[in-house]
């Protein structure tokens, strides 16, 4: 293949630039050794590189995933072997995490499937946005892990995703009788002041608990999900739960006028139950309103 | 409370995010996102479980192999926050430093790290902490992690150098001057002992801020080690010595040489296939020299050296190689050194010295309503309502002028006053003169305004030049000049219509270099009338002065030069000795260049100078008188003298005003005699040089740009680059034609220039019609015996030679060798181009004695004007050739041709010419030695193929064909 077609190709009308024509030489000879056997043509798909690394560093695209994904929107067969190969059957894992049951995965690998190749009602299959600037897996497992979550939703039966409306109550079950008695008291007063206690806090210490106590994130992994050191995710979950509890604290002091030590006792309960609490209040129904 | 929802993030980031490549602030905006979006806070959680549960990084498609750390990771005391790029050597992430509160880069290196390698790069981190210099990355910390080794570093926010030079062209000073940075990076690293091993483009780093930083020292061999390779480096930017596997500092000078190389062309110097391939390339010692051809010349000298095949013969040492690659100083620096002493001399002073020295202040104040900002702003705006696209970098540019000049007028007027009052260096009397002549100065300033107030579209083509037509502020500081007997009028009628006459003549002048030339002409008449009237002859001087620019900027020459010469009686009789210093320099222009007077205009020269020494010379009027006489010299064919007037010219510039656009022009203007000279590389620098200075300056739209394209265009012409030749003129063509419309005489020089690269091109209908267009608005403009037909009938010539017109092609020839004849005299190279082509039409017309005779008329004239070894006298014993060969006069044709493939061998020809005169080398060849029938036959075979690409006509191509059919049939 001449690399001056290549770079022709690729940049229509810029001043040949031999080093980056080399480049380019070595770049598809790569790709076509990642996935062996496509007829392809390497103009055809220089010119679809070209489009795409157009503002951004060629060096950082997945050039091999673009070049198995250019030849599955081309409906090379050996590309779409290829893609079932290494990308539809690699999504189990990511799936079963979701849902264990092999008719759940079997369902959203084929939903997938449609999803990325199967241009329908004039709309191109959603593979044709794939850019290369990650690997084709992982955007693969990202599409799957949205529907398998959208699949989910559609069943009725899931008792994870359902509201909870008595969250409010547990921090009132135990054993201490005389505890009970106030709990059961003021059970009314409690919910309404947790309530609006965590109605109350900023959005993103509210969503901080909603990733630890309903998504089960650990502190690492919420600071990834904000892109920060796991220290400050842990800062940012110790204040907000100083605040649900301050806050419900001051707002049932107002509410009920109790003295200081059944206050203290009414919320060490509490506080002991905080977690379970917070799981079911801020689980998906529950918080709409607080958004 | 809630924040707006934002859009949700599409799959690619969330899966960019998934792979821990999603850049910092991004991620950030991904949380956020989250706070208000339940369906992406699900998938995102989903992801980040799922990213932690697989614990090691992404299986990719094997070609894209790269670690990704995800975000949070911890290396050493370092927390990875994105992923930044990958590379050969492996990836490269962002990082913090929380215990310093810095950001960094890590880069971890691909492949296991074996004890032995973790050591070296122990060692040779070590060794880079101590180092410290502002272009080297910085290293902090090494270390290895399951295996794998990475290094903490410098985090560098920009780009690699070779994504900086391919980003926008630059010009070469500018690239040099990045890649003597990175040299100095690399110097500083060999001063502590440590070699790079990998210095490339893609190594050195360019800060946002123009800052240049070597990155990755001695990475490349910790590299091999850990792959067990025992090839370090990147095979194309390697030398010899290190592809069998020694390197040392000198080694590292080759790789930058090749980088510099690489970054001025984008070519590189040695083909780059394989290490196996470069070897014998490089024991070969032979960087490609059509690649090195397109370096400027001191780098190409330098460059050439750090490639040497043998390490001792480069240079010693990088400081010796940056030394000589670094251009020589400008004077300017000397002259900071100089004011920052006077400043402390000044400062030494007592109290009553400051005070003494107030005493001259004032100056501020005179220029308020003449140059204030009020009337910047205004001139600005008219500048604006023109609507000329460049209009507000026109606008710029001349307040800029305008600034210095207004700056430069107050300083002198305190000067005149401290000469006399604070030094008492100078009488009073001659600050009072200096003082004269500096308002007569500020009255022309005056008068330019109003008319910059009130600018139309010409105005703003003329700006770049405004400011160069006003008088010299440096004549108001010369006593001989100030002392240079005026006389003043004495009657007091007269006084009030001298000074009358003057602010009008100051208007005109300021409308003429507002380009608003017809408006000015208008009222010339009445003013010359109203100076001869007066009877002050100064004044008369003055006023003639001024219409003969207005006759020439309408190209009336022979009016110009009458008035010049009426200016000339005028400016004896009332003795105003520097009117009729420019007179006679303006005279050179005009009798020499424009009228084609060459005696004449060469006696104007020595008179201009003359009166240039009576006035001590001063500057302004030796740049005009400089510029002029150099056009002569060129004319006239004497390109060397041209040169160094112009240098001189340059230097008298540069001190005068080192901020000038006239620099550029100046440039531009050497670089056309380096081109006549055929030194082409010089020409490029130069011309390069010009077209930056103008562009940054005026505007990529200013007409005035188009000169340095169309001498970039000549020069890609010399080259043989015909389409990149034309691409150049057709650049330049669009400026004029929108600026002065199609029947300018500018227009018609880029139609000419154009005209002979289709002829080349084999275009001959397109040609025929632009010549045919240029020679009409010369004839009309200029006459028709002037010289500059010359040309354009020749190459007019060479077209109705090749569409079977001989007849006419031979008339055109011989009303273009009578027009230069006329004009040089029998001996000068013009003259021996039309002989050639003349020789050429009468042997298309059979008329073989007549081209015999043409052909050794040029090599007589050629021998004097070119000398013995130039490739031109070479064109002319080869063509000699041809006629001889139909006389059958084979002895005489055979050594022709070796005469003429001699002098090509020592300075190149023609492709076209070259190729031409082996064919018939080969011809003449096989007659006289029948015995050397296949020698001869090689090399006619191998000329035609030559000639595929050289331009040569198909008619040529079938009598070569004819030949070699005749000849290869065994006899």
């Amino acid at each position: 293949m001449d690399k001056w077609a290549l770079q022709r190709a690729f940049a229509p009308g810029a001043p040949a630039d031999e080093a980056f024509a080399d480049a380019l030489g070595a770049l598809l000879t790569s790709a076509v050794s990642a996935c062996p056997g496509l007829s392809i043509s390497p103009e055809a798909f220089m010119r679809s590189l070209g489009a795409r690394a157009s503002d951004g560093a060629l060096e950082t695209l997945h050039t091999a995933d673009l070049y198995l994904a250019f030849g599955c929107l081309s409906g090379d067969p050996a590309a779409l072997r290829l893609f079932d190969e290494r990308v539809i059957s690699k999504l189990g894992p990511a799936l079963t995490g979701i849902d264990s049951s092999a008719a759940f995965v079997d369902e959203v690998c084929q939903r997938v499937r449609e999803r990325l190749l199967v241009s329908r009602e004039g709309v191109s299959s959603k593979l044709s946005e794939y850019s290369g600037r990650g690997s084709l897996q992982g955007w693969a497992r990202t599409v799957a892990v949205r529907l398998a979550l959208n699949v989910k939703r559609e069943s009725p039966h899931d008792s994870q995703l359902q509201t909870d409306e008595v969250l409010a109550d547990s921090p009132f079950t135990g054993d201490d009788l005389e505890l009970d008695f106030v709990r059961s008291q003021h059970r009314g007063d409690f919910g309404a002041a947790f309530k609006e206690t965590l109605a109350q806090l900023d959005s993103r210490e509210r969503n901080v608990l909603r990733l630890s106590y309903v998504d089960r994130l650990t502190i690492d992994q919420i600071g990834a999900v904000y892109g920060t050191h796991r220290a400050t995710a842990a800062r940012w979950l110790v204040t907000a739960r100083e605040h649900v509890v301050a806050g419900t604290r001051q707002r049932l002091a107002q509410r009920l006028k109790l003295t200081s030590s059944e206050l203290e006792s009414l919320l060490t309960a509490l506080q002991s139950n905080l977690e379970i609490s917070l799981a079911r209040l801020l689980g998906p129904t529950a918080s709409t309103d607080a958004l | 409370m809630t924040p707006e929802p934002s859009l949700c993030p599409d799959d690619e980031a969330l899966s960019q995010f998934a792979d821990g490549a999603l850049a910092f602030g991004l991620s950030e905006a991904l949380g956020q996102h989250t706070e208000s979006c339940e369906s992406c806070r699900r998938t995102v959680a989903a992801l980040v479980r799922l990213r932690s549960s697989r614990g090691t990084p992404d299986e990719s498609l094997p070609a894209h192999r790269t670690a990704r750390l995800a975000p949070g990771t911890e290396l050493g005391r370092y927390v990875i926050r994105r992923f930044i790029g990958a590379g050969a050597m492996g990836a490269v992430f962002e990082a913090d430093d929380p215990t310093l509160r810095r950001r960094v880069a890590v880069k971890v290196l691909r492949g296991s790290a074996s004890s032995a390698s973790q050591q070296r790069l122990h060692a040779e981190a070590q060794a880079m902490a101590r180092l410290s210099h502002r272009n080297v990355a910085t290293v902090f910390d090494v270390g290895a992690v399951d295996g794998q080794s990475w290094v903490a570093m410098e985090l560098i926010e920009g780009t690699t150098l070779r994504a900086w030079w391919r980003s926008q062209a630059r010009p070469p000073p500018v690239v040099l001057s990045r890649l003597i940075e990175a040299g100095r990076g690399l110097a500083a690293a060999h001063a502590a002992g440590l070699v790079h091993r990998d210095f490339k483009p893609d190594n050195v780093l360019v800060e946002n801020d123009g800052r240049v930083v070597v990155t990755d020292f001695g990475l490349a061999a910790a590299e091999a080690d850990a792959r067990a390779e025992s090839l370090v480096g990147t095979p194309a930017y390697m030398p010899l010595e290190q592809l069998t596997g020694t390197a040392d500092a000198r080694s590292d000078q080759f790789s930058f040489c090749v980088t510099c190389v690489e970054a001025l062309t984008h070519r590189r110097p040695f083909e780059v296939a394989s290490s196996e391939a470069l070897k014998p390339r490089l024991e070969s010692n032979v960087p490609d020299p059509t690649v090195m051809a397109l370096l400027p010349s001191r780098a190409r000298r330098v460059l050439s050296r750090g490639l040497r095949a043998d390490a001792a013969e480069r240079w010693p040492s990088m400081e010796a190689l940056l030394l000589a690659l670094t251009p020589p100083r400008r004077e300017r620096w000397l002259l900071g050194a100089a004011l920052a002493v006077a400043t402390l001399v000044l400062l030494g002073l007592a109290g009553s010295a400051w005070e003494k020295a107030h005493r001259c202040d004032g100056a501020e104040a005179k220029l308020l309503g003449v140059w204030d900002d009020g009337i910047k702003a205004k001139v600005s705006g008219a500048f604006a309502a023109t609507g000329v696209s460049f209009a507000s970098v026109a606008a710029n540019r001349l307040v800029a002028d305008l600034d210095r000049w207004a700056s430069a007028w107050a300083s002198q007027w305190r000067e005149a006053c401290e000469a006399a009052v604070v030094r008492h260096e100078q009488s009073g009397e001659l600050m009072d003169l200096r003082r004269a002549c500096l308002r007569e100065r500020l009255d022309e300033v005056s008068a330019l305004k109003d008319v910059l107030t009130r600018a139309d579209a010409r105005t703003v083509e003329a700006a770049s030049t405004i400011s160069q037509s006003l008088s010299p502020l440096d004549s108001c500081a010369q006593e001989t000049a100030l002392r240079a007997p005026v006389k003043l009028p004495t009657a007091p009628a007269m006084v009030a219509r001298v000074a009358a006459a003057r602010l009008e003549l100051a208007q005109r002048l300021a409308e003429r270099s507002a380009g608003q030339n017809d408006k000015a002409r208008e009222s010339m008449a009445r003013l010359e009338a109203e100076a001869k009237d007066i009877g002050y002859r100064p004044l008369e001087a003055e006023v003639l002065l001024l219409s003969a620019h207005l006759a020439e900027n309408n190209d009336d020459f022979d009016g110009a030069s009458a008035l010049l010469h009426r200016a000339l009686v005028a400016a004896q009789a009332g003795g105003h000795s520097m009117a009729a210093a420019q007179a006679w320099a303006y005279l050179v222009r005009i009798e020499g260049v424009q009228r084609a007077h060459l005696v004449e205009g060469e006696q104007a020269a020595e008179l201009a100078s003359a009166a240039s020494e009576r006035l001590d010379k001063p500057d302004t009027l030796q740049i005009a008188l400089g510029r002029h006489h150099a056009d002569l010299l060129s004319e006239k064919g004497l390109h060397e003298e041209a040169k160094t007037e112009l240098q001189l010219a340059l230097a008298a510039q540069k001190r005068s005003d080192p901020e000038s656009i006239a620099i550029a022009a100046i440039l531009n203007r050497i670089g056309v005699e380096e081109r006549r000279l055929k030194h082409l590389p010089e020409a490029l620098a130069l011309h390069q040089e010009a077209l930056a200075m103008l562009v940054k300056q005026l505007g990529p739209e200013h007409p005035d740009v188009a000169a340095p394209l169309k001498n970039i265009g000549s020069v890609s012409l010399a080259r043989g680059e015909l389409d990149d030749a034309v691409r150049w003129y057709e650049k330049a063509l669009a400026l004029e034609l929108a600026a002065y419309g199609p029947l300018s005489l500018k227009v018609a020089d880029t139609q000419t220039n154009i005209s002979a690269v289709r002829i080349r091109q084999g275009e001959l209908a397109a040609a025929e019609k632009g010549l045919r267009s240029v020679i009409s608005i010369i004839e009309t403009k200029r006459g028709a015996d002037h010289p500059s037909l010359f040309g354009d009938l020749n190459n007019l010539a060479v077209v109705l030679r090749y569409t079977e017109r001989p007849e006419e092609a031979e008339a055109a020839l011989r009303r273009a060798l009578r027009i230069t004849e006329k004009t040089h005299g029998p001996v000068h190279e013009s003259v021996a181009t039309t002989l050639i082509n003349l020789g050429d039409v009468q042997l298309s017309r059979r008329d073989f004695d007549g081209s015999v005779a043409s052909y050794e008329r040029a090599i007589a004239v050629t021998e004097k004007t070119s000398g013995l070894h130039d490739a031109d006298l070479a064109d002319c014993w080869g063509g000699l050739a041809f006629p001889l060969l139909q006389q059958q006069k084979w002895a005489r044709a055979l050594e022709a041709t070796e005469k003429a493939l001699a002098i090509y061998a020592e300075s190149p020809g023609e492709p076209l010419a070259e190729g031409m005169v082996h064919f018939a080398h080969a011809e003449a060849l096989i007659e006289v030695a029948p015995n050397k029938a296949k020698v001869a036959l090689a090399e006619a075979a191998k000329a035609r193929a030559s000639l595929v690409n050289a331009g040569a006509q198909p008619g040529d191509f079938k009598e070569m064909d004819a030949w070699l059919s005749r000849h290869s049939r065994p006899r």
